[in-house]
């Protein structure tokens, strides 16, 4: 009975892992570290302006916007950027009091 | 000496003072089956097994200080020993947070090269019947007999893992075996073999 037990014990299968699990942490190790990095990553850095480049990090990271809300802002930026510089020729130059009132003549004038 | 004779616990002390990637590696490579089949034995889920044993390993990389190197040293503690419980804690943990698996996904992932079809048809009822039982164990005694049946560690090692003192440890592993005995005699399948005799001989 306990031979039984052992034997049955012992077809307890475990099936692989579906991919290379070991290359696949290797990897995710290599791009964790990459996404530590931030400024690092890019140039060699070290001392002083090390420090700054975690401050620029940490303001880089906390700036992040999702990109639908990055696109609408982008375009409200440039929609705003547009209405300043255009500003004055769509605003008009008339009165608009002039533009609604109608002159029938010089002592009969009626606002419309 | 290659890389492959460094022994584990140099691997990790470069990791630690040098952040080695290359030693970091080896360590991967040397010991993601055998945790990644801890992990499984215990959720008995393959996506499971493979996440935990992936975090376990990337917490390792970015804080390779929570191995305390000297102290092992000292007590002459190994990395593998130490690694099962960092694996088995953490597989238990996710475990609570997540539902069971039932025994069937286990099934699923079965490997096809079974001798026949009844013979198989066996097996399966009988993997499936020990997958239920073991998964109804308590923790601590699905865990030594993990450790103590399937990953061949002496009782010393087991019972380190497990926080405990030998007798405890042999305590729990007979329990555990009782338990499953008991289980599988209630549904006629520890003389399964028998009875697999005999449905052969029908057909």
């Amino acid at each position: 009975m306990v031979d039984d037990l052992d034997k049955i014990l012992a077809r307890r299968a475990v099936p692989q892992a579906r991919s290379n699990l070991a290359a696949r942490i290797i990897e995710a190790s290599k791009a964790a570290e990459q996404s530590k990095g931030g400024l690092r990553g890019w140039f060699d850095i070290s001392g002083w302006v090390a420090g700054i480049a975690v401050w620029v990090d940490v303001l880089r990271e906390s700036l992040i916007l999702p990109r639908p809300a990055l696109a609408m802002a982008t375009l409200l930026l440039f929609g705003l950027m547009l209405g300043l510089y255009f500003g004055n020729g769509l605003q008009g130059t008339e009165d608009p009091f002039q533009s609604t009132y109608v002159e029938d003549g010089f002592e009969t004038g009626n606002w419309l | 000496m290659t890389r492959d004779e460094i022994t584990d616990e140099e691997l990790l002390s470069r990791v630690q003072q040098a952040g080695d990637r290359d030693a970091f590696s080896v360590l991967v490579a040397r010991h993601t089956d055998r945790f990644y089949a801890c992990a499984f034995r215990l959720c008995g889920s393959m996506d499971m097994a493979e996440d935990v044993v992936q975090d376990c390993f990337l917490k390792l990389w970015a804080r390779p200080g929570i191995w305390k190197g000297d102290r092992a040293q000292k007590s002459g503690a190994k990395f593998t020993t130490w690694f099962y419980r960092v694996v088995s804690n953490r597989t238990l943990d996710v475990m609570r947070k997540k539902n069971p698996v039932a025994a069937s996904d286990v099934l699923d992932m079965m490997p096809d090269d079974r001798p026949g079809a009844d013979e198989q048809m066996i097996v399966s009822e009988e993997q499936k019947a020990l997958e239920t039982v073991i998964a109804a164990l308590p923790d601590r005694q699905k865990l030594a007999l993990n450790l103590c049946f399937y990953e061949a560690l002496s009782n010393k090692e087991a019972a380190e893992i497990l926080g405990v003192g030998v007798k405890a440890l042999e305590s729990l592993l007979m329990r555990a075996k009782a338990s499953v005995k008991k289980e599988l005699s209630a549904q006629g399948l520890v003389e399964g073999a028998g009875k697999g005799t005999e449905k052969e001989s029908y057909g």
